[in-house]
C-alpha cells in the first residue's frame, strides 16, 4: 500500500508542485493550506510523513509543529520542514528552544532527487 | 646733574698722576731751594730725603687704589665673556675690550649708537644714560650690528665708574651676546604658534583635561561643537552628567599613562548626534608623570551611516535571495507540473502548471520593476490630466480579484473633487500597489488573537493647500514598536508573497519624485495607515 504524505503549505504553487511530484513518485498525498487544517487532517488520518512549511501566515507553521510534536497520536510521524530561510537556526529562534528538532530540514527551492531520497528514507518506502 | 665730564678715565687718571708728580716735584724743589738757601748740605740732603719720603707716601696714598682699580679693570676687561665698552656722558666710547674690538672694530671716540647700533640717535631707555643719572646699574635688551653686518641680540648691563667724589665719570656697558638664546626662543615661539595652529585646525575635536576632568584647553572645532567649555568639567559640559562616566578613558590614562580608545555618541550644542572614536593620550611632565590628558574625538558619523547602509544592503541582498528562491521554486514547480501533465496527457495539470509559471513570471517582473525603481534606471514619465482617483480604483480592482476568498476585504474611498493633474501614472500605480501588497501581506501574517476578518482601505482625498492625499490603511498586526524607526531603512521584508520586498523604498522614491512625502501611523495589534501627500504640480 502506498505511503501517505500530508503536505502543509500556505502557498498554492508549493502545494500543487509537491502534490504532483510526490504522487508521481508513487505516494498518496493530502494537502492542507494552513496549520489548523493540517493538524485536523493529521489527526484524522495519521500520515506516514508530513512536509511542513514553517513560515506561514499567523505563525500557524510553528504552532502546528509544536502540536504535532506534543500530541501522542502524531508524535511519531516524521516531519520534513520546508524552509526558505537561509539559516536553520532561525527556525529554532522563533521558539523558546523546547522544540525537538525535525526529522529533516529541506531548503527551498528543493532539490528533487535528494528530497525524494529523504522522503523514502523517512517513510521506509 | 654735574656738567658733562668729557675727560676719559685714563686721562683723568693721568691728570691726577700729573698733579701728584707736580706736587712731588714742588716738594723736591722747595726742599732743594731751602737747602741751597741755607747753604747747608746736610739740611739740603735731609730736605730731599723728606721730600722723597713724602712723595712716595703721597704716591701710595693717592695713586695706588686708583691704579689698582684701573689695573683690575684692565685685567678683567679682556677676559670678560661679553662686549665691553666704557662710555662718557656723551655716549662716546672711551675704551673697549678685545672681544668688542674683534666684533665691532676699534670704535674709541665714536658714539655708542653710531658705532655699533647703526642708529642716528640714542636708544630709548639707554641704560648707560640711566646709570649716569642715578649711579645705579641698569640693564636692557638691544640689537647691535657687527663688522660684517651680523646682527647680535645682546643683554646690556651698565655699571658706574666713580671718581673720588663719588661722581659718575664714566659708565661700563657690558653686552652679553644672547643671539643663540634669542634664536632658540624665537624657534620655540614659532613652534608654539605652529602647535597652536595645528591644535586649532585639525579636523578632530581635541581637549586637554586635568586630573579633576576639568577641560583646560580645547581646539576651535571643539569650541564650535560644544561651546567654550574651558574650565568646566568634561562630563558636565559635553555629556550632561553630574558624575564622571563609568568607563572614563581619561581616568584610565591618568592611572596607567597609556593611550585608550573607545566609541562614544555625543550631542553637539546644536543638537546634532555624532558618533565619535575617542583616543585619550597622556601628556607627560619632565619627570615622566602624567601631567594632563589629551582627548581626541574623531567624527565617524558618516562612516557609521555607511556601515549601517552596508548592513542594510547586506540584509536586502539576503532578503532578495530568499525571494528569488521562492520565485524559482514556483517556476520549477510550474514546469514540473506542466511536464508531468504532458507526460500523463493530463490537460488540467498542464493548465495548472502553466498558471503557476505565469504567476511566478509576473512576480519576477514586478520585483525587477521595483528594483529598477529603486535604482536610478527609471525616469518618471509625467503626464498632464492624470486622474489619481482612477489609479486608486484600478489598484483596488486589481487586488480585489487577487485576494478574493482570503477573508480580507479591500475597499476604496475617493473624494470625487480630487482633480486630475500632472502625475507619473505608472509611478502612482506602483506606489499604491506596493502599499496595498504590503497591507495584504501584513493581514495574511496577522496572528493577533480574536481578529476574525481584515480590512484594507485605499483612499484618494483632497488635502490641505490643494495637496492630493493617498492613504492605505489596514487593520493588520501593526508595526512593532522596536521596528518603527527602521520602517524606511530596513526596507527589505522577507515575509509575504504579495510585496516585492523593496516596496517602501519604491513608495518613497515615487513620492519624492512628485515632491511629496510618506508618513505612517501604526498601533501594534490594531493596524497601520500609510499616508502619501503630494503637492500640486
Amino acid at each position: 500500500m502506498a505511503k501517505k504524505i500530508l503536505i502543509i503549505d500556505d502557498e498554492k504553487d508549493m502545494r500543487v508542485y509537491l502534490d504532483t511530484f510526490l504522487r508521481k513518485a508513487g505516494f498518496e498525498t493530502e494537502t492542507a493550506e494552513n496549520g489548523e487544517e493540517g493538524l485536523r487532517k493529521a489527526r484524522a488520518s495519521i500520515p506516514d510523513l508530513i512536509t511542513l512549511d514553517l513560515l506561514m501566515p499567523k505563525q500557524s507553521g510553528v504552532r502546528a509543529y509544536r502540536e504535532l510534536r506534543s500530541a501522542p497520536e502524531t508524535r511519531g510521524v516524521p516531519v520534513i520542514i520546508l524552509t526558505g530561510l537561509l539559516r536553520q537556526e532561525d527556525f529554532f529562534k522563533q521558539d523558546d528552544g523546547s522544540l525537538t528538532a525535525p526529522d529533516a530540514i529541506v531548503e527551498k527551492p528543493i532539490e528533487r532527487a535528494s528530497f525524494l531520497k529523504k522522503v523514502r528514507e523517512l517513510t521506509g518506502g | 646733574v654735574r656738567p658733562v665730564d668729557r675727560k676719559p678715565i685714563a686721562v683723568a687718571l693721568a691728570g691726577d698722576e700729573r698733579w701728584v708728580f707736580v706736587y712731588i716735584l714742588c716738594v723736591l724743589l722747595i726742599s732743594a731751594g731751602v737747602g741751597i738757601a741755607v747753604g747747608h748740605v746736610p739740611g739740603w740732603m735731609l730736605g730731599s730725603a723728606l721730600a722723597v719720603t713724602l712723595s712716595l707716601a703721597s704716591y701710595f696714598m693717592f695713586l695706588t687704589p686708583r691704579r689698582r682699580q684701573i689695573r683690575t679693570y684692565a685685567r678683567w676687561r679682556d677676559v670678560m665673556p661679553c662686549y665691553l665698552s666704557v662710555q662718557d656722558r656723551d655716549l662716546r666710547i672711551i675704551d673697549t675690550n678685545d672681544l668688542f674690538r674683534r666684533e665691532f672694530g676699534n670704535r674709541v671716540g665714536e658714539r655708542c649708537f653710531e658705532a655699533y647700533k647703526n642708529k642716528d640717535g640714542r636708544c630709548p631707555d639707554c641704560p648707560v644714560l640711566m646709570t649716569f643719572e642715578d649711579g645705579q646699574g641698569h640693564s636692557g635688551e638691544e640689537t647691535v650690528v657687527g663688522k660684517g653686518g651680523t646682527i647680535h641680540h645682546v643683554v646690556v648691563t651698565s655699571a658706574p665708574l666713580k671718581d673720588d667724589h663719588g661722581d659718575v665719570v664714566a659708565v661700563v656697558e657690558m653686552s652679553m651676546d644672547v643671539t643663540e638664546i634669542t634664536n632658540l626662543r624665537r624657534e620655540l615661539d614659532q613652534s608654539r604658534r605652529d602647535y597652536k595652529e595645528l591644535f586649532g585646525s585639525v579636523p578632530c575635536y581635541i581637549c586637554v583635561l586635568d586630573r579633576d576632568l576639568r577641560i583646560s584647553e580645547a581646539n576651535d572645532l571643539y569650541v564650535r561643537g560644544f561651546g567654550d567649555v574651558r574650565g568646566s568639567l568634561c562630563y558636565e559640559a559635553c555629556k550632561g552628567r553630574d558624575s564622571p562616566c563609568n568607563d572614563c578613558l581619561v581616568a584610565k590614562t591618568f592611572k596607567d599613562g597609556r593611550m585608550h580608545t573607545s566609541e562614544e555618541t555625543l550631542t553637539t550644542r546644536d543638537g546634532r548626534q555624532m558618533n565619535l572614536v575617542v583616543h585619550s593620550m597622556p601628556v607627560l611632565d619632565d619627570t615622566g608623570e602624567v601631567r594632563s590628558v589629551l582627548e581626541v574625538f574623531t567624527d565617524i558619523t558618516e562612516v557609521k551611516n555607511l556601515q549601517r547602509q552596508l548592513t542594510l544592503m547586506g540584509r536586502a541582498v539576503t532578503g532578495m535571495a530568499h525571494r528569488i528562491k521562492n520565485l524559482l521554486m514556483g517556476l520549477e514547480g510550474g514546469i514540473f507540473v506542466v511536464n508531468t501533465g504532458m507526460e500523463d496527457d493530463d490537460k488540467d495539470a498542464v493548465a495548472q502548471g502553466w498558471e503557476m509559471v505565469e504567476r511566478n513570471v509576473n512576480r519576477v517582473t514586478r520585483m525587477v520593476k521595483d528594483l529598477l525603481y529603486c535604482s536610478k534606471e527609471r525616469r518618471p514619465e509625467f503626464e498632464e490630466g492624470v486622474s489619481p482617483i482612477e489609479i486608486a480604483r484600478d489598484v483596488h480592482d486589481l487586488y480585489s480579484t487577487r485576494i478574493s476568498g482570503e477573508g480580507i476585504a479591500l475597499n476604496v474611498e475617493v473624494e470625487d473633487d480630487v482633480p486630475p493633474g500632472f502625475y507619473d501614472p505608472e509611478g502612482i500605480h506602483s506606489l499604491l500597489s506596493n502599499l496595498v501588497s504590503n497591507a495584504i501581506d501584513a493581514c495574511r501574517f496577522d496572528a493577533t488573537e480574536g481578529k476574525e476578518s481584515h480590512n484594507i482601505t485605499i483612499r484618494c482625498l483632497k488635502g490641505n493647500a490643494d495637496t492630493t492625499v493617498f492613504e492605505v490603511e489596514d487593520n493588520g498586526p501593526g508595526i512593532p514598536e522596536e521596528d518603527v524607526d527602521r520602517v524606511f531603512e530596513d526596507f527589505f521584508s522577507t515575509k509575504g508573497t504579495e510585496g516585492t520586498g523593496v516596496g517602501l523604498l519604491v513608495v518613497q522614491k515615487i513620492a519624492q519624485e512628485h515632491g511629496g512625502t510618506v508618513t505612517f501611523d501604526s498601533s501594534p495589534g490594531e493596524g497601520t495607515r500609510f499616508t502619501v501627500t503630494i503637492p500640486p504640480a
